[in-house]
C-alpha cells in the first residue's frame, strides 16, 4: 500500500516537474529579446546591379564564358520582404550544399553590401546556409538563414529532371526548412497565387513539432501556424497582385519569407558562456508569380475554337449544297 | 528464304500494318513519358513538348525555335554550335524513316487519320482541292517554315516580343490537341497577359477549330501546311528510305493518284524520275500498295527493296477490300 502511494506520488511530481519547466520556458521566451531576422535574398539591392544580371529559371544570375552561371545572394535584415534592409557587411560563415550534394564553405564579400557569389556548374538545386550562434543573457541564439535556388538551362535538356527534384538535406543544420515539392513539380514550375505550399521543419534532421512558423508575402500579409507531429505545415499562397489590366505582367516575381521560431529549455556552454535556454530562428525565402487563372480564360478559348469549328463546317456544308444542281425538267422536242 | 519473306511482305496488308504502327508510335510519343521513355528533343515529328507529363520525345521545332531566339552575337558565335548539334541529331533521326515519320509516326497525322476514318464511317464524302487550289496551298508550308526560323531570330534581335517565343507552337494544333490525350486541357485557353499572347493564343484556337473541321472533310488536311514537311523534303535526298518508280512499267492507270491522301499527281504522271518523292508526300505507301504493275513502284531502304508493287499483292489486297465492303 505504502509503495503504491509512493510511486503514484513520484509519478505525480514527475509530471508536475515537466509542466513547471514548460511554464518557466514559456515565461522566459516571452520575456526574451527577439533574435534579429536575417534572410538571404536574390533580389539585387540596386537597379545598376540588376542590369548586369540575366533572367534565369529561378531569378537573376550572372553568366560569363569564364565562370558559367553564378548566383549572387545578399543578406537582408527584417521581416518584411519588401522593406527589409540590406546588411552592409557580415563575417558569418556560409555553407553551400550544391546540386551534387557536396558541402563547401563560402564567405561573404563586402562590396557595399554583405553579398556572396557561387558558381552553379550543374543542373539542380543549390542550398546556401548561414548558421550563426551567440550567447546573450544566458540564452543561446541559433540563427539559420537558408536560400534554395535552382540552376537549369533548357539547352541541357530535361532528361534527369525527376531525379533532381527532391530537396537536398543538410543534416547538421540546427533548423532546416524543407519545402515539399508540389505535385508534378518540375524545373519549369513556379509557385503561384493559390498554390498550397508545404514545409517540413527539421531539427538535426528530425521533424520538429510545435515550432512557430510565420509566412510573410511581398505586400506584408502574414500568417503564423505551428508544425504538426511530422514537422509539417501548409500555407495557401494568397493573391496580392492587383494591377490595372494594361499594367499586368504575368512574370511579376514577388518574394515571400518563411520564419521559424522555436524555444528549447536546455543548459549548455558556448565559447565559455553558459546558457539555459536556446532560441532558434530560421528563415527561408522564395518567390511566387501571378496565377494563370488571373489571365487565362478557358471560356474564351473554347468559344473561339468552337466558333472556328462551326464556321468551317458551315462553309463546307454550304459549298456542297451550292454545288448540288437543282433538278430541272428538260423537254426534248 | 529472303525471297519468301519479301513475297509475304509484298502481298501483305499494308493498311493493317500501318494502323498498328501508328498506334505504337502514338502511344510511344503521347504516353511514353509515363514509362520514363525519353527519346530526346530532336524528333522529326510532332511529339508535342507541351504534353509535359506523357511525352516520350519532343518535337524538334520547339528547341529549334528556342535556340534561334538568341541575340545575333550569341547565335553567330561558338554558342551557336548548339543549334548545329541539335540539327545534326534531327537529321540523324530523319535519315532513318525519311518522310515516313509523317505517314507512320506523327501523332497529329494519326489523329487526322482517325478523324478521316470517322467521316468515312458516317458515309460523308471527302473533299478534294482543285489543281489551282493545290498549287497555291502547297506554298503555305514554306512560308510557315521561313516565318518559324526568322521570327525567333527577330525575337533574339529585339524586333519582336519575347511573348512570341516558339511562334509556330503557339498556332500549331498539336499544342492544343495532343496534351488533351493525357488530360491536360490547359492549352485551350486564351492568354490575356499581353496583347501578343492574346493574338497568338487566339490564332492557336482558331487554327485548332479549323484543323478539326478541315481534317474531317479533307484527308491529312494539316499536312499541306506543315513546316516540318517542308523541312523534311529539303533533306529527303539524304535519307535511307526512298520511294522509287520505274516509269517503263507504269501504265498510267492512275490508281496511285486516286488513293493518295495528299492528291499528288506526279506519282501517276511522272514516268521519267526514279525518285518520285514529292514535298507533300507523307510516305504512307498507299500508292505502292494499290499499284497493279509489278515493280512499277517500290520502297527501298539503303538501296534494298523492302516493299514493292506486285500483281499478286494487288489482287490479294483488292479481294480483301471487296470482302470488307
Amino acid at each position: 500500500m505504502k509503495i503504491v502511494i509512493r510511486s503514484a506520488m513520484q509519478s505525480y511530481f514527475r509530471h508536475y516537474k515537466i509542466l513547471l519547466l514548460f511554464i518557466i520556458g514559456l515565461l522566459i521566451s516571452t520575456g526574451l529579446p527577439a533574435a534579429p531576422t536575417y534572410w538571404l535574398s536574390d533580389t539585387p539591392p540596386s537597379k545598376e546591379i540588376a542590369k548586369t544580371m540575366r533572367s534565369s529559371h529561378d531569378g537573376l544570375v550572372q553568366k560569363s564564358r569564364r565562370d558559367g552561371t553564378v548566383k549572387r545572394l545578399w543578406l537582408r535584415e527584417g521581416e518584411d520582404p519588401l522593406t527589409s534592409s540590406y546588411v552592409k557587411e557580415s563575417s558569418a560563415p556560409l555553407l553551400l550544399l550544391d546540386a551534387k550534394k557536396t558541402l563547401q564553405s563560402v564567405s561573404f564579400i563586402s562590396e557595399g553590401y554583405a553579398e556572396t557569389k557561387f558558381k552553379m556548374p550543374d543542373e539542380g538545386f543549390y542550398n546556401l546556409f548561414m548558421i550563426n550562434s551567440f550567447v546573450e543573457d544566458n540564452t543561446l541564439y541559433s540563427i539559420t538563414a537558408k536560400k534554395e535556388t535552382l540552376n537549369h538551362s533548357c539547352r541541357e535538356g530535361h532528361d534527369d529532371v525527376k531525379e533532381k527534384m527532391p530537396p537536398n538535406l543538410y543534416n547538421d543544420a540546427p533548423i532546416d526548412i524543407i519545402r515539399e515539392r508540389m505535385s508534378k513539380e518540375r524545373f519549369h514550375s513556379h509557385m503561384t497565387s493559390g498554390d498550397l505550399i508545404s514545409y517540413i521543419i527539421l531539427q538535426n534532421s528530425k521533424p520538429l513539432s510545435g515550432a512557430s512558423i510565420t509566412f510573410v508575402t511581398q505586400k506584408g500579409w502574414k500568417k503564423t501556424l505551428k508544425t504538426d507531429e511530422n514537422g509539417l505545415v501548409t500555407f495557401e499562397m494568397i493573391r496580392d497582385y492587383y494591377p490595372q489590366w494594361h499594367e499586368f505582367k504575368r512574370r511579376t516575381r514577388e518574394n515571400f519569407l518563411v520564419i521559424v521560431e522555436y524555444v528549447k529549455v536546455q543548459k549548455g556552454l558556448l565559447n565559455g558562456q553558459s546558457y539555459d535556454t536556446i532560441k532558434y530562428k530560421a528563415t527561408a525565402s522564395g518567390s511566387y508569380y501571378p496565377s494563370t487563372r488571373d489571365y487565362q480564360s478557358y471560356l474564351y478559348g473554347l468559344l473561339i475554337g468552337l466558333f472556328a469549328l462551326f464556321v468551317t463546317f458551315l462553309s463546307v456544308y454550304l459549298y456542297r449544297r451550292r454545288r448540288l444542281k437543282v433538278y430541272k425538267e428538260q423537254r426534248l422536242d | 528464304m529472303i525471297k519468301k519473306i519479301r513475297e509475304q511482305i509484298n502481298n501483305g496488308d499494308l493498311r493493317r500494318f500501318r494502323f498498328w504502327l501508328q498506334i505504337f508510335f502514338f502511344l510511344l510519343f503521347v504516353y511514353g513519358g509515363y514509362l520514363s521513355i525519353n527519346l530526346g528533343q530532336n524528333i522529326p515529328t510532332f511529339a508535342c513538348g507541351f504534353n509535359s507529363e506523357g511525352q516520350g520525345a519532343t518535337c524538334y521545332l520547339i528547341p529549334l525555335q528556342h535556340q534561334l531566339a538568341r541575340s545575333p552575337s550569341s547565335l553567330f558565335s561558338m554558342a551557336g554550335i548548339a543549334v548545329l548539334i541539335g540539327f545534326s541529331y534531327f537529321v540523324l533521326w530523319f535519315l532513318v524513316l525519311n518522310k515516313g515519320w509523317c505517314g507512320y509516326a506523327c501523332p497529329l497525322g494519326t489523329i487526322q487519320d482517325w478523324i478521316t476514318s470517322l467521316r468515312s464511317k458516317m458515309g460523308i464524302h471527302y473533299a478534294k482541292y482543285s489543281w489551282e487550289q493545290f498549287r497555291h496551298l502547297k506554298k503555305i508550308k514554306y512560308i510557315l517554315l521561313v516565318l518559324m526560323i526568322f521570327i525567333p531570330m527577330g525575337i533574339g534581335a529585339g524586333f519582336f516580343s519575347h511573348d512570341m517565343t516558339t511562334p509556330f507552337c503557339m498556332i500549331c494544333p498539336g499544342r492544343t490537341i495532343i496534351p488533351m490525350f493525357t488530360g491536360d486541357f490547359s492549352q485551350l485557353t486564351i492568354d490575356f497577359s499581353s496583347k501578343t499572347k492574346m493574338v497568338m493564343t487566339t490564332l492557336g484556337m482558331l487554327i485548332t477549330g479549323i484543323f478539326l473541321a478541315g481534317a474531317f472533310f479533307k484527308k491529312r488536311f494539316f499536312c499541306f501546311f506543315c513546316p516540318m514537311s517542308a523541312l523534311h523534303f529539303m533533306l529527303s535526298k539524304l535519307a535511307f528510305l526512298k520511294l522509287k518508280k520505274d516509269g517503263s512499267k507504269c501504265t498510267k492507270c492512275g490508281d496511285c493518284y486516286t488513293v493518295c491522301d495528299m492528291q499528288i499527281k506526279e506519282i501517276a504522271d511522272d514516268v521519267e524520275s526514279k525518285n518520285i518523292l514529292q514535298d507533300d508526300c507523307i510516305m504512307c505507301f498507299k500508292c505502292v500498295s494499290s499499284c497493279p504493275e509489278e515493280g512499277a513502284l517500290k520502297v527501298e531502304f539503303l538501296g534494298q527493296p523492302v516493299f514493292e508493287a506486285t500483281v499478286k499483292g494487288y489482287i490479294k489486297r483488292m479481294e480483301k477490300e471487296n470482302k470488307n465492303g
